[in-house]
């Protein structure tokens, strides 16, 4: 599959399906903690210009910084 | 442990309503939140239930067991050493899926659970319905609904728990999946654990099989035995192999799909996922454009609220102690050294910091409002960017603002920045906040001498700490804790309209806080200024008044009054500059004396090192004892007509000014270095914030008295 692309190129209200994280471990605990695990359907809700968006993951809101935006593979 | 003692423990996602159950349980009154991570400690409570103590503890709110983060280790370590006798895990049931992560862990340390299904009412206007039979069955633990906030389904909520823990509920943890090539491998290491003198069985042995898995470092520690470290990693790597990921992301993934397959099972959400109101509001709020006006506008709004609406009260409590001051005056002999001490030190001293109790209750008021609706987060959003570009976390900014109410809480609260380099920055720059306590030093000094534009200036404060706080996190990121800051992940809470209990709650708690210190520490520094300012108590006047005070009162004319009122001024003036106080001031007065400040004031400044209220405390002590003149009856009166021994005003616009902004940036109290100390494990870092704070504030004074005195700003 070659159709993956960074989450902050994903527009909003678009619905995607997480596929990798490259981030260090304790990143990656707190991401799956908080559920946005790979395989899971993330829905990009708010961005700002360059600073951090709002994605929804199950029924809960998380606000991802852009650097870790960047680093998560979405299809 | 005693036998009639049961231990209930509190554990649940952050902002999932633990703290509101934590206080209906056991009465408590502590603070609550709507913004993830406001319980960064656990707290303790404990109430009587049929002839039973029950001790409750809060943990702090946490998402999942893993070893990285210090609230996550406090629970875990809480729950393993502590065994208590139930652990509720407080579930957010409009958000299951999520929550239930936590449930899981739990089941996996083999704690005996009870899950709290809190805001069920949100979940059923969702049009989630829930099959609780189902469900407890999956997840092998009973379930109680509960509604945080209106105290419904606590009395059951307590009942089962007090059942689970005297066994008469059974408790038969359900054993996750996580798929058979993973099982095979988990079976067969917890022989290996067992066999490990390293885990002496405090820790369930699957337990410790799951997190050696899961590279977690502390469980790693303990394993003595080669053959199960060897096991441990050929374990790693194979599942590396079979599922292309690290073991702690598929172990994740396949605890989300137990997870998904039960509420697959047993719970019916009967409406589609709408907009709610929550993200209408948000479309506004956290606009591309619009949010960070708005971010500004509010805060703008606060102060100037803050400031307009408690100038009434504040003129009625003055009155107050003034009147109570006459009155206590009259039984205590004038002159003697214990009126002096009741009337001047703890009346003067006390009362000047009481006047400040509507302007924190106010500003309080106004924060827990804002933060219990959910804004907070918001604002965290709206910031992260430009936190960023500083060098600091996103997260750094809810402690940041939670250092406007107190210093100390605001770096405890930098628990909850993951990164140690992104925590420290903040930790070191949060002094800068302008805090609860700096708030009547402006009050007393805006009140006299910027009575027109008093919001503003206190906007400019409150802005001039932020700005100090930025700059040195960029200079700290740039040349001590160098390094990008770590991204920002965080979630971002529903709107919810707080309670009206909730907000006055929190406002009072800060009160409270307020009331407490002005009655122990600021009633002691008051003391203690007193005596420094008053003694010695005979003092050999250069010059002799008495003699000038007979021949004026022998000369005839309408001037007499006022002539003796002078000479008496003149007496007690001479008096304070020799007493302790006096002397002491006089050795830093040319240090601060570039910042347009005498002798008193770095008095005062000296004693707001024990608390930054008692800079205004021992003001008023000191003018009380230095002034005889009657007509100037508040504090703020005499400050306006207080003189340099040339005769020029002590304080112009510009050199309150100057002292506010000095007040705002020197070294915060002893206790908020005491906290930088206790959270960095350094001597270091809490020295560096002494005299890295100290020196901003010395330099900027004296750059905004010197550059006004030039250009002749303010000095009228």
């Amino acid at each position: 599959m070659d159709n993956k692309v960074p989450l902050t190129a994903v527009k909003l209200g678009q619905k995607v399906k997480l596929r990798s994280v490259n981030a260090g471990q304790g990143l990656k605990c707190r991401l799956s903690a908080m559920g946005i695990v790979p395989g899971a359907e993330l829905m990009v809700v708010n961005t700002t210009f360059a600073g951090p968006m709002v994605v929804m993951v199950k029924d809960s809101k998380v606000i991802l910084g852009r650097g870790i935006a960047m680093k998560m593979m979405v299809e | 442990m005693q036998d009639n003692v049961i231990k209930i423990a509190l554990a649940g996602n952050p902002n999932s309503g633990k703290t509101t159950i934590f206080n209906s349980i056991t009465g408590a009154r502590q603070r609550v939140g709507n913004y993830p991570g406001v319980t960064v400690e656990k707290k303790e409570g404990s109430k009587c239930c049929d002839g039973q103590t029950v001790n409750v503890v809060d943990l702090p709110g946490i998402y999942s067991l893993t070893a990285y983060s210090v609230e996550e280790l406090v629970a875990r370590d809480y729950l393993i050493n502590e065994k208590p006798n139930v652990v509720i895990d407080v579930i957010d049931a409009s958000n299951l899926e999520r929550n239930l992560y936590l449930a899981v862990q739990l089941i996996e340390l083999g704690v005996p659970l009870l899950l709290a299904f809190n805001m069920s009412d949100v979940a059923k206007q969702r049009g989630v319905n829930f099959d609780l039979e189902l469900l407890s069955k999956l997840f092998g633990a009973p379930i109680v609904l509960t509604v945080g906030h209106k105290g419904k389904g606590h009395e059951e909520l307590l009942e089962t728990a007090l059942k689970v823990a005297r066994g008469e509920i059974k408790y038969h943890p359900v054993k996750v999946s996580y798929g058979k090539r993973i099982d095979r491998l988990i079976d067969g290491i917890e022989p290996l654990v067992k066999a490990d003198p390293g885990f002496t069985g405090r820790r369930p042995a699957r337990w410790v099989a799951l997190k050696l898995l899961e590279n977690d470092s502390r469980v790693f520690g303990d394993v003595k035995s080669p053959a199960l470290a060897e096991a441990v990693k050929e374990g790693v790597e194979y599942i590396q192999k079979i599922a292309g990921d690290s073991p702690e992301t598929v172990m994740a993934e396949r605890r989300y799909g137990f997870i998904s397959g039960a509420c697959q099972e047993a719970v019916k959400t009967t409406v589609e996922l709408r907009h709610d109101w929550s993200d209408r509001i948000d479309a506004v709020m956290t606009n591309k454009l619009l949010g960070l006006p708005i971010f500004l506008a509010l805060m703008w709004l606060m102060f100037k609220f803050t400031f307009v609406a408690s100038e009434p009260f504040m003129g009625w409590i003055e009155s107050l102690f003034e009147i109570l001051g006459n009155a206590v005056g009259r039984f205590l002999t004038a002159g003697s050294a214990i009126h002096s001490l009741v009337v001047d030190g703890i009346i003067g001293g006390v009362g000047g910091v009481l006047v400040f109790v509507p302007i924190i209750g106010l500003l309080f008021l106004f924060m827990a409002v804002l933060e219990g609706t959910g804004y907070m987060a918001r604002a965290a959003f709206i910031m992260d960017g430009y936190m960023h570009k500083i060098g600091l976390h996103g997260q750094s900014f809810i402690p940041m603002i939670l250092g406007f109410g107190c210093t100390v809480p605001g770096i405890m609260a930098c628990r909850i920045i993951p990164d140690r380099r992104d925590r420290l920055a903040t930790i070191l720059v949060l002094p800068f906040m302008s805090c609860g306590a700096r708030l009547p030093i402006y009050s007393l000094f805006i009140g006299a001498f910027f009575a027109k534009n008093g919001g503003t200036i206190l906007f400019t404060l409150y802005g001039l700490g932020i700005l100090a706080a930025l700059v040195s996190a960029k200079l700290l990121r740039k040349f001590v804790l160098k390094g990008e800051a770590s991204p920002l992940v965080m979630e971002l809470p529903p709107y919810r309209v707080p309670t009206v209990r909730g907000v006055l709650l929190q406002t009072w708690e800060q009160v409270r806080m307020y009331l407490k210190k002005a009655g122990t520490i600021i009633l002691l520094g008051s003391v203690l200024i007193w005596f420094l300012s008053s003694f010695p108590w005979d003092h050999d006047y250069s010059f002799d008044y008495e003699a000038e005070m007979a021949k004026a009162q022998d000369a005839k004319g309408d001037e007499v009054e006022g002539r003796i009122a002078e000479i008496e001024a003149r007496m007690h003036a001479d008096k304070l500059r020799s007493s302790y106080a006096g002397r002491l001031g006089r050795v830093i007065e040319p240090l601060i004396e570039p910042l347009g400040f005498d002798w008193r004031i770095g008095v005062a400044l000296i004693g707001g090192l024990v608390a930054k209220e008692v800079v205004v405390s021992t003001l008023g002590t000191l003018y009380s004892v230095s002034e005889a003149n009657e007509e100037s009856h508040t504090l703020r009166e005499r400050l306006q007509s207080a003189k340099w021994p040339n005769g020029r005003k002590v304080y112009t616009p510009l050199a309150a000014f100057s002292l506010m902004v000095f007040s705002l940036l020197y070294l915060p109290c002893f206790a908020a270095i005491a906290t930088v100390r206790k959270e960095t494990g350094t001597y270091k870092w809490p020295l560096f914030v002494l005299t890295y704070t100290t020196s901003v504030a010395w330099i900027v004074s004296f750059a905004i008295y010197q550059v006004g005195s030039f250009f002749r700003i303010g000095i009228h």
